[in-house]
């Protein structure tokens, strides 16, 4: 939860960057530093930081609270992502054996993403004819 | 845009804007040429949902390996889409991918065009 309201806190300073002394918060600046927070931090990027500082700080030995799998959810038995996140987390805490044990693909996991959060920051200054729409 | 509307007509809303914007300084040789390039290399965002959907058959990725991002393919094939959450993601955010790179295409198309075909003003700026 750490991570959350750090954000949180991030957020609450657009506001307070925008705000005039005699014309209160301004609409138009606020809008601008909103767009352009969104082309800095592509909203797919954001997703997979949070995902793996997330997964960085639960503890991998706890059972999860809620099932994200959507295949056990349907009824399937037995999905090839699952044990992924713990995989992961176990690999961020510097245990890489069990990491391997329990999925296979969680160092790779975590190189394709930091790979693609890369690419997409990358990709927000690279060089662009026009700007387009966020 | 009038030139946008002649040379590809099939883009629509932001992808017709964008290119319409890239294509406003162009002559008609290059708009001509840059068409041709720009439709061999754009990706269509109809398949790249279809491909997203192939994840609930069990197939996931394949729309990321259809935006050349074959990492990201991989991981989705082996692991079901992270769990069908990854094949949801995508589905939602099909239309955006797709439009990410089909900019940066025409981005390095107009600067490949530009140097193949520089316009009579720049003719004389180049070295013979």
């Amino acid at each position: 939860m750490l991570f959350l309201s750090h954000s949180g806190r991030i957020l609450l300073l657009i506001p307070t960057l925008c705000y005039d002394k005699h014309r209160g918060i301004d609409n138009q600046t606020m809008t601008r530093a909103l767009q352009s927070l969104r082309q800095i931090i592509p909203p797919e990027a954001l997703v997979w930081t949070i995902g793996l500082i997330g997964l960085a700080l639960t503890d991998p030995d706890t059972q999860g609270v809620l099932d994200l799998c959507l295949f056990k959810q349907l009824g399937f038995e037995g999905c090839p992502g699952c044990g992924l996140g713990h995989s992961v987390a176990y690999l961020l805490h510097g245990d890489l054996g069990r990491s391997l044990e329990t999925h296979p693909l969680g160092p790779f996991a975590v190189g394709v993403l930091c790979m693609r959060i890369l690419s997409l920051v990358r990709d927000t200054t690279r060089f662009r004819a026009f700007q387009s729409q966020p | 845009m009038s030139k946008v509307i002649k040379y590809l007509p099939e883009l629509e809303d932001e992808e017709q804007l964008y290119v319409a914007q890239l294509m406003k300084s162009m002559t008609e040789e290059q708009a001509e040429h840059f068409a041709r390039v720009y439709r061999e290399r754009r990706k269509d965002p109809n398949v790249t949902l279809l491909a997203a959907l192939a994840g609930f058959l069990g197939l996931a990725g394949g729309g990321r390996f259809y935006l050349n991002q074959v990492g990201m393919g991989v991981l989705y094939l082996l692991t079901g889409g992270l769990c069908v959450i990854g094949t949801i993601i995508d589905i939602i955010q099909h239309k955006k991918m797709t439009r990410k790179y089909n900019e940066k295409k025409a981005d390095e198309a107009s600067i490949l065009i530009r140097g193949a075909f520089p316009a009579p003003s720049d003719r004389g700026l180049l070295p013979e």
